[in-house]
């Protein structure tokens, strides 16, 4: 365990000034990135890395965290406020984000999402401090059976997310899965339905999918009656000051919610290769099934809001016990962070605590100092969002479409990808007119690849024997979960369908 | 367009079904076959997926037609959509889908100002100034914070 006088001593020389200005500049910087479609957290750290080349670790690395920090909490600006995700890690934060903002709730979703993304980096880097190498030794025990095995849990979330009708859950998570499989088959490097396209030989980026299968086609669905509302703005304004405020009763209420999402973010955070996208829906889901009041999830509720940002933020500390301890980043993001790391000197590892000590404890005191900072910043600025999304549907919506058409392109500059993006757009407008989830194919599409490689990675290391899905104690506990948790969605479809029975 | 819910299901069930079925057939002429055990084939997935589509898809006209038998056309959900919405949506589709085709042909910078002058118009806004000025400020300003603040290339 670190000790706690060297992580203050790395808190103190933080908060001089002339090494706080880059660290605040780092946030700024990410929440906007992140606010904007199509321009992730990992993307704001690319764009700063060139800076840094000429500052102190002391200065560059505390900025490049508050980039990633303030980028995974500003795609939550843009979910709540135009339904749109700005980052795949806000995906589960549109259901009620967005939902409360329509009833002219925006301050109060806003600062849910703000304070639950820093109980949640928060709980994540006090883990971090204390539990890095216990963690990376549970992380190191999982294998491909393992995974296989949390792919499968994972898996069940879209049964959750199905809503009434399981069925068309069940359609929108084949589909998702079935567009996880376009590009480059791992094992062979052969390209697969990619219909002789040589761009899809890369696969389908999910923040091109995400932005078509939600912004677009919430676009689309808008457009229907646009006219009839066309200067009237896009968000109602809040009908009392309570509804830009958030409560002690809230605080209180969802502390339990932050508690459980935290962990499980973290949890997922430590482990390489899922990510916050994962995080976020899992986080939602499991609090929804814990929540008293699971009906409202779905309708503005507070709770939803708080579940899902605390999990996808508990990412961003968690991220840095693979990434310090063994070497192995856990997302797109923290693997840019590796390379800016290595060339601040820092070299992640096992050594890495022995070797570069000072620079250990600037990373622990980046993160709490990046979560006050983004606090306060974005307390500040909420509102200023607020204002340009507020403009009247016929300005807004255009612009959106313009925004979300630009961050496309900026991933690959390839105009592949907004066709891509449009396709995606029909095929969403086609599902929410059919009643068919969407957040059940975003869920199949982010465990497509993971699941397929790690079952047939299971299987080729066991020579098919499908007993290796059951050969570890961490195996056996993910089944218990899997079936645990499909008792409780089929208990919950049985007890709905009981209730609108006696209604 | 005004469908019950049943009536939906069963429309929406088959063309689920066929898309299903459409990846199935076309599975073999897009994946080699590279002779190795089923269980590392990159078709096993592909296939499962598919499959999954088509009977969940089955299953869904099957849910329609039962739904159709036990309650009456009246008491089910309506799902309604007039000519004058479609017109919109698919209004909105082809000023996107010129603007994708345009934008390699020509510069960012004027499709952006034609497509955010269009849409702005054909959703209603019929304040021009307000139309000028957004229209043009707005790419202006993206192009350049791209190409000399964050060094992305734009067409």
């Amino acid at each position: 365990m670190t000790s706690l006088g060297s992580i203050f001593t790395a808190f103190i020389a933080l908060l001089a000034p002339h090494n706080l200005i880059w660290l605040v500049l780092g946030v700024i910087v990410g929440l906007i990135m992140g606010a904007i479609p199509g321009l992730t957290s990992a993307m704001a750290i690319a764009l700063i890395i060139p800076f840094t080349w000429r500052l102190q670790p002391t200065q560059a690395i505390p900025m490049l965290l508050g980039a990633y920090n303030a980028g995974t909490y500003g795609g939550s600006l843009s979910a709540i406020m135009i339904g749109t995700p700005g980052t795949p890690s806000a995906a589960a934060t549109v259901i009620d984000g967005y939902a409360l903002a329509k009833q002219g709730k925006v301050g109060k979703a806003v600062k849910t999402a703000l304070f639950s993304s820093i109980f949640g980096c928060l709980f994540s880097t006090i883990l971090l401090c204390t539990v890095t190498g216990p963690i990376s030794k549970i992380a190191l025990k999982f294998g491909a059976s393992e995974y296989t095995v949390l792919m499968i849990f994972a898996l069940t979330l879209i049964a959750s997310a199905a809503g009434k009708s399981v069925i068309k859950g069940l359609i929108g998570g084949a589909f998702g899965l079935l567009a996880g499989c376009v590009g480059m088959d791992k094992g062979f490097s052969m390209t697969r339905l990619t219909f002789g396209n040589l761009k899809l030989a890369s696969g389908i980026e999910l923040v091109v999918m995400m932005i078509g299968l939600l912004a677009m086609s919430e676009i689309f669905k808008q457009m229907e009656n646009v006219r009839d509302k066309a200067d009237a703005p896009q968000l109602p304004k809040a009908s009392c000051k309570d509804d830009d405020r958030y409560n002690i009763s809230e605080f209180k209420s969802n502390l339990r919610h932050w508690l459980r999402s935290s962990a499980l973010g973290a949890g997922i955070g430590a482990l390489p290769g899922l990510g916050p996208a994962l995080a976020c829906y899992i986080g939602y889901d499991i609090g929804k099934k814990r929540a008293k009041h699971p009906e409202l999830f779905g309708k503005g509720s507070v709770e939803g809001i708080a579940c899902a940002e605390a999990a996808n933020n508990a990412v961003c500390g968690a991220n840095m016990i693979p990434l310090l301890s063994l070497g192995v980043p856990g997302d797109t993001g923290a693997a840019i962070l590796m390379g800016a790391f290595m060339v601040q000197g820092l070299t992640p590892g096992p050594l890495v605590f022995i070797e570069s000590p000072q620079t250990v404890n600037s990373i622990y005191a980046g993160l709490i100092i990046s979560n006050l900072s983004l606090m306060v910043i974005a307390l500040i600025f909420w509102r200023v969002f607020r204002k340009i999304c507020s403009a009247a549907s016929s300005i807004i919506f255009p612009c959106v479409c313009a925004f979300c058409v630009i961050g496309v392109y900026a991933l690959n500059s390839s105009i592949t990808d907004v066709w891509i993006m449009l396709v995606f757009a029909v095929i969403a407008y086609i599902f929410s007119k059919t009643k068919v989830p969407l957040v059940t194919c975003i869920i199949g599409f982010i465990l497509s690849p993971l699941f397929e490689n790690y079952f047939r990675r299971a299987l080729v290391l066991s020579d098919g024997n499908f007993g290796t899905f059951f050969s570890s104690s961490l195996c056996i506990a993910f089944w218990i979960i899997t079936l645990l948790s499909v008792f409780l969605v089929i208990r919950g479809k049985h007890r709905d369908k009981n209730l609108k029975d006696g209604m | 367009m005004k469908w019950n819910e049943g009536k939906m299901n069963k429309i929406a069930g088959l063309l689920y079904s066929a898309v299903g079925l459409f990846f199935i057939l076309v599975i073999p002429s897009q994946i080699k076959n590279v002779g190795t055990d089923w269980y590392n084939s990159p078709r096993l997935f592909p296939y499962v997926c598919s499959g999954m589509l088509a009977v969940f898809g089955i299953w869904l006209v099957i849910d329609g037609i039962v739904l159709d038998k036990k309650v009456k056309k009246e008491d089910q959900d309506e799902h309604k959509t007039t000519k004058q919405q479609f017109k919109m949506v698919i209004g909105a589709f082809l000023i996107m889908a010129v603007y994708a085709a345009l934008l390699p042909v020509f510069h960012y910078v004027p499709c952006t100002i034609g497509m955010l002058a269009g849409m702005m118009f054909w959703c209603g806004q019929r304040n021009y100034v307000k139309i000028g000025i957004i229209s043009v400020v707005l790419p202006v300003i993206v192009y350049y914070s791209f190409k000399y603040l964050l060094y992305v290339r734009l067409p």
